[in-house]
């Protein structure tokens, strides 16, 4: 993925391209004032050349400050068309950065909610980090390139106008060291790229590496690893140093360039003085365009269209990664059902073909209104289990139905929803209380969720909250039971005939996770617990024990009494 | 064991010793440079009134086109010279804290998180092994500047007065810009934060998103304080508006001011011509300087990140010895060990006796230290009093490569590293023979999904995707494919049922032919299979036994109860 990415920042572009389209009378904006604000730079020459020949070198104080004076106006003038370009180009930044961060938001959560695709915090990174450098970076582009574009431009006109000879020199150095720096461009990009990739080989063989840090050091494999991470280093050593040398002889010829117009005139000025091509004043001037403009000017166009550039298009690549909408988007389901009957027929469950099945040929009827408890030890399939009953994956043979209806078809938006998932991890938002528990039933009345509250054992927490109308401004205020306390009650005042809890009740102590599983069984609807303490199977009408192979199924006594795995589990001696 | 990050000073004194040639050759070019740059005005200046008072032919312009030529050789040799010092003080220091990162026992690895020694590795390295380049990138400008200011008076004190007096109304104006846009930057940090918060929390909550079709609504709550942040940026930009034209004028005008006193000493003949010219070039070196309270931050940066390496290299590493592991088959000795780990004493005064060739269940409640037991016994962790012994010998004595090829670990979340699974399992010791690697993976119980995989043991482990049972297997495997005195097994078959667990035990013990085991035991079937059991209660040992006699001692009994009675963890109010 990474390969692509730095290989290819082509692509990138096309979203800045986008906004750049939407914001071109902006565009025209900026070019206009930094026409302006380079003004100054096409009179300094010339009015600093008429100061010394009309002025003080023609014994005229006045005079010469007066065309300085003139030359300290148009700097005024520059300086407004500065003030003036600001507004344009912060319009075409900021929006830029909005839409990057639009765009992978959306992509990121979409992709989040199908099956297949991976999410993971580096898309956070892309949406603050990247598109913050971006932002800069983009500002430098054009904040650079813009001045300085007009000041290469402007520094050419004012020799043609003191020095001609001077300008076609000055003209042909730009020429040829654009030229020069734009056929090597590319072979220089794919150095950096080279770099880049070698620095991203090693930082995921580093990752790896010490994230196994404590299996490199229990089966005595440092140096394997040393030597491993030896390789990847010294590639990237080898790869950022010819960057190097690249970069060297670019340097080269970019000084060249900007040098080669000064040795010109410095070579021809002395016979062009005595023989009355050049006043003194117009040498000067000449040279004031050199060493103050074109030298400059010629430096930061190379630098910005070169390195910035660079970065520009190996971050945008990099973002639009982030932002790249899921390959295959679910359309929403629409069935509908208010019944409670779950029937799962010969389920099988695997993570592509060739993985180890989780489920295999479980036969399960759940009866409206069951409180149904399931336990295992860890990695039998409890959480899979969860996801099949709630409609998130399908199996891979045979069906899960609500009521006949394939649970997978079912809509989870409100009103409809038909299935409340509550995960182990509580989800609470930065919000109002209010906002927190009703987000499974907007429609819900403050006395519902004050019935709610009492019967799930949230009424301390909400009060503790200052109510309903309390703020959470930041969900990690609240602890981990805590938040499991908001969205059961979340959960309870949902509309859904069947509610399954994967491990939902895990940070509250065992006392409130009863009351908490009773109010859900009182409710008249069908439960399905997936228990992290033995005890919510104690209460249990039915229990399944998941295992490798088929799963037990049965009350508590009748589990205790013939599966030892379960007599295990709830630790036998206590009967003996 | 040898410290090769602080043995010899600072971070950064490394990165500029291991630059060697590079660092001097970068120094030496940027001398040249500077000495150019500071020159090359006043000889153009003079060549130009040499030129406008003799006529053509005159020395000094080739003398400028001289140096011209060898400023910029010295300016292209500066980027070679910086790019071969940088990666050769990277090089340096990346190995270097790999070096001591493997040597980091169980005690230094939980300094760091990994994500925390990866941005070390990598970044921090990074930084740091831009001293040499650091150094001319503050000195050169400054050395250029201060020239620049000495040239202004020298040409003509006027000249340097006239910079001295509006100099500092330029430094105070640039210093009201950077306080006001920081104020404004500080809330669209806090904006931009909560974009990163609540992006991070709904990825978090994408499971309950998922199952509540909540995904748009969830999309707008993140986007909120995004299009804040975009309010905020704006009026960023326009308070820099007013300021950006302030500053925008008074270079200009500085220069302006300069080229009219510069211009009146031309006319009073003070000056040449060439020197007013020198006079203008001068003046931007010249206010160069303002530009140098950004290098103050820089160096900030680089100390910071030579600390942070510093803080890996003066983490604990193992001690190593020099003694040969003495003939034997695994007996495990501790005598009076206590360890602390992160200043909180875990195990005090454990002492015991395993003869060799016997399976040992450690067994406890959750916290009491058995992980911390097991790495005692590797020597993964030193102990801070008493003795572990190995067949005699304390551990602490033995050389490592002796050491860890007597005892290997199998963990409950084993990292498989290498490149393929047989791979994954020879990874350390490239010489197990294909039959024992099979016969490893047969006694872990992993042959069959193996064989399932693509490419059986050659099946490449990137993008492999395998259940945590199954890497727990292999995890397994690794160990048992080595021929160790001792196993420790760290929770190392949880995810697999007490049928499995059983088999699995059953074929190792036949496997691991007379091979000490130390197990940590969850499930009572697997303490009751062991030949003893150390039970540990309270920072120490509590008893030892089988766990039939352990059995009438009801607070041993309480060790397996505790999924049926929890103890209070979280009271929910």
């Amino acid at each position: 993925m990474d390969t692509v990415i730095a290989l290819r920042p082509a692509t990138g572009w096309r979203l800045l391209a986008e906004t750049a389209h939407r914001h071109r009378r902006d565009l025209v904006r900026l070019l206009l004032w930094s026409l302006l604000e380079a003004g100054p730079t096409l009179v300094s020459g010339a009015l600093v050349a008429a100061a010394l020949d009309r002025g003080f070198l023609a014994g005229d104080l006045a005079t010469g400050l007066l065309l300085l004076c003139g030359y300290a106006a148009t700097v005024v003038l520059g300086g407004l068309g500065a003030r003036q370009a600001v507004l344009p180009l912060a319009g075409i930044v900021e929006s830029l950065r909005y839409d990057l961060v639009e765009r992978t938001v959306r992509a990121t959560l979409a992709r989040g909610v199908v099956p297949g695709e991976s999410v993971d915090g580096r898309s956070v990174e892309g949406v603050t980090k990247h598109t913050e450098v971006l932002r800069m970076l983009l500002s430098q582009l054009l904040t650079v390139l813009r001045t300085a574009v007009f000041s290469l431009v402007f520094v050419i006109a004012g020799l043609f106008w003191l020095a001609p000879p001077v300008a076609w020199v000055s003209v042909a150095a730009t020429v040829v060291v654009i030229v020069v720096l734009a056929t090597t461009a590319s072979g220089w990009q794919s150095r950096v790229r080279e770099a880049l990739l070698a620095e991203e080989r090693l930082s995921g063989t580093a990752s790896a590496t010490l994230l196994g840090l404590r299996d490199v050091v229990a089966v005595g494999a440092a140096e394997r690893a040393t030597a491993d991470l030896t390789a990847d280093i010294d590639h990237h050593a080898r790869a950022v140093n010819r960057v190097g040398r690249v970069v060297a002889g670019r340097v080269a010829v970019l000084a060249l360039g900007a040098r080669l117009p000064l040795v010109a005139l410095l070579l021809t000025a002395p016979a062009a003085v005595s023989s009355g091509v050049l006043t003194p004043g117009e040498l000067l001037g000449a040279a004031t365009y050199l060493v103050g403009s074109l030298d400059p000017a010629l430096r930061a166009i190379v630098r910005v269209v070169g390195d910035i550039g660079l970065q520009i298009g190996v971050l945008l690549a990099r973002i639009q990664e982030y932002a790249r909408p899921p390959a295959h988007p679910e359309p929403a389901p629409t069935a509908t059902t208010t019944g409670g009957r779950l029937v799962l027929r010969d389920v099988e469950f695997a993570y592509g073909a060739s993985a180890e099945k989780i489920l295999d040929g479980v036969d399960l009827a759940i009866a409206a209104g069951e409180r149904l408890v399931i336990v295992g030890p860890s990695g039998a399939g409890k959480s899979t289990m969860a996801n099949l009953l709630a409609g998130l994956d399908r199996p891979s043979r045979g069906t899960v139905t609500l009521d006949g209806v394939p649970v997978a078809d079912l809509d989870r938006t409100w009103p409809h929803r038909a299935i409340t998932l509550l995960p182990q991890e509580a989800y609470v938002f930065s919000g109002s209380v209010r906002e927190n528990l009703a987000y499974l039933n907007p429609g819900v009345t403050d006395a519902e969720l004050a019935r709610a509250c009492a019967a799930v054992g949230a009424d301390e927490l909400v009060e503790a909250r200052g109510g309903l109308d309390g703020r959470i401004d930041a969900p990690n205020e609240l602890s981990e039971g805590q938040k499991q306390l908001v969205t059961l009650v979340r959960a309870y005042v949902s509309p859904s005939r069947v509610v399954v809890l994967d491990e939902a009740t895990c940070h509250l102590h065992p006392e409130r996770e009863r009351r908490a599983e009773d109010a859900f069984a009182a409710t008249g609807r069908t439960v399905v617990i997936i228990a992290h303490r033995m005890s919510s199977a104690m209460r249990a009408d039915r229990v399944v024990l998941l295992h490798a192979g088929s799963p037990d199924v049965g009350t508590h006594q009748e589990l205790r009494s013939t599966s030892p795995l379960y007599a295990d589990l709830v630790g036998y001696w206590h009967e003996s | 064991m040898t410290r090769h990050l602080g043995d010899r000073g600072s971070p950064i004194a490394t990165a500029l010793r291991a630059g060697r040639g590079s660092t001097l050759g970068l120094v030496l070019v940027s001398a040249v440079n500077t000495a150019v740059i500071i020159a090359v005005p006043a000889l153009l200046g003079a060549a130009i009134d040499a030129a406008l008072e003799r006529g053509p032919g005159d020395r000094l312009v080739l003398v400028v086109v001289g140096l011209l030529v060898v400023g910029l050789i010295a300016e292209s040799l500066t980027e070679v010279a910086d790019f071969s010092a940088r990666t050769r003080a990277l090089r340096h220091l990346r190995l270097g804290l790999l070096g001591h990162v493997f040597t980091l026992g169980f005690r230094g690895q939980r300094g760091f998180t990994q994500g925390d020694l990866l941005n070390r590795l990598t970044d921090s390295t990074d930084q740091t092994a831009q001293s040499a380049n650091l150094v001319t990138r503050v000195l050169v400008p400054l050395l250029t500047s201060l020239g620049g200011i000495v040239a202004l008076f020298v040409i003509d004190f006027r000249i340097g007065l006239a910079f001295l007096l509006l100099g500092p109304v330029f430094v105070l104006l640039t210093l009201r810009h950077i306080k006001r846009i920081t104020t404004l930057s500080a809330e669209a940090a806090v904006a931009q934060a909560d974009v990163a918060t609540r992006l991070t929390d709904a990825i978090r909550g994408l499971r309950t998103i998922r199952a509540s079709g909540t995904v748009d609504q969830e999309t707008e709550r993140v986007l909120t304080p995004a299009r804040d942040l975009r309010g905020l940026s704006l009026s960023i930009w326009r308070r820099q508006r007013r300021v950006s034209w302030e500053t925008a004028i008074l270079a200009p005008l500085l220069q302006v001011s300069v080229l009219a006193v510069a211009g009146w000493g031309v006319l009073a003949h003070r000056i040449g011509v060439g020197e007013m010219l020198a006079a203008s070039a001068y003046l931007a070196h010249a206010m160069g300087i303002f530009a140098q309270a950004g290098s103050a931050r820089e160096i900030g940066q680089l100390r910071a990140a030579a600390q942070r390496l510093r803080a890996v290299a003066d983490a604990p590493g193992l001690p190593g010895g020099t003694r040969p592991l003495p003939d034997g088959r695994g007996a495990l000795g501790f005598r009076g060990v206590g360890a602390r780990v992160g200043g909180r004493s875990i195990l005090r005064d454990v002492t015991f006796e395993i003869p060799p060739g016997s399976t040992v269940a450690v067994v406890g409640e959750s916290g009491v230290g058995k992980t911390t037991l097991t790495a005692l016994a590797g020597g993964l962790l030193a102990p801070d009093t008493g003795t572990v012994t190995l067949d005699g010998a304390p551990i602490g004595d033995l050389r490592q490569s002796d050491l860890r090829r007597a005892v290997v670990y199998a963990f409950e979340r084993p990292n498989l590293l290498g490149l393929t699974i047989a791979d994954a399992l020879r990874y350390g010791d490239p010489d197990v023979p294909d039959a024992r690697l099979r016969a490893a993976l047969r006694s872990a119980g992993a042959e069959e999904f193996v064989a399932r995989l693509p490419a059986g043991v050659d099946t490449p482990l990137d993008g492999l995707r395998l259940s945590g049972g199954e890497v727990q297997r292999l995890g397994l495997a690794r160990a048992a494919c080595r021929s160790a005195r001792l196993i420790v097994m760290d929770d190392a078959l949880s995810s697999v049922d007490t049928a499995t667990e059983a088999a699995i035990s059953a074929a190792l013990h036949v496997a691991a032919r007379g091979c000490t085991r130390l197990l940590i035991a969850h499930r009572v079937a697997t303490a009751a299979r062991a030949d003893f059991v150390v039970w540990l209660h309270a920072g120490t040992v509590a008893g030892i036994g089988t766990h039939r006699e352990l059995l009438n001692d009801p607070l041993y009994r309480a060790v397996f109860a505790v999924r049926e009675h929890p103890a209070p963890a979280e009271t929910g109010g």
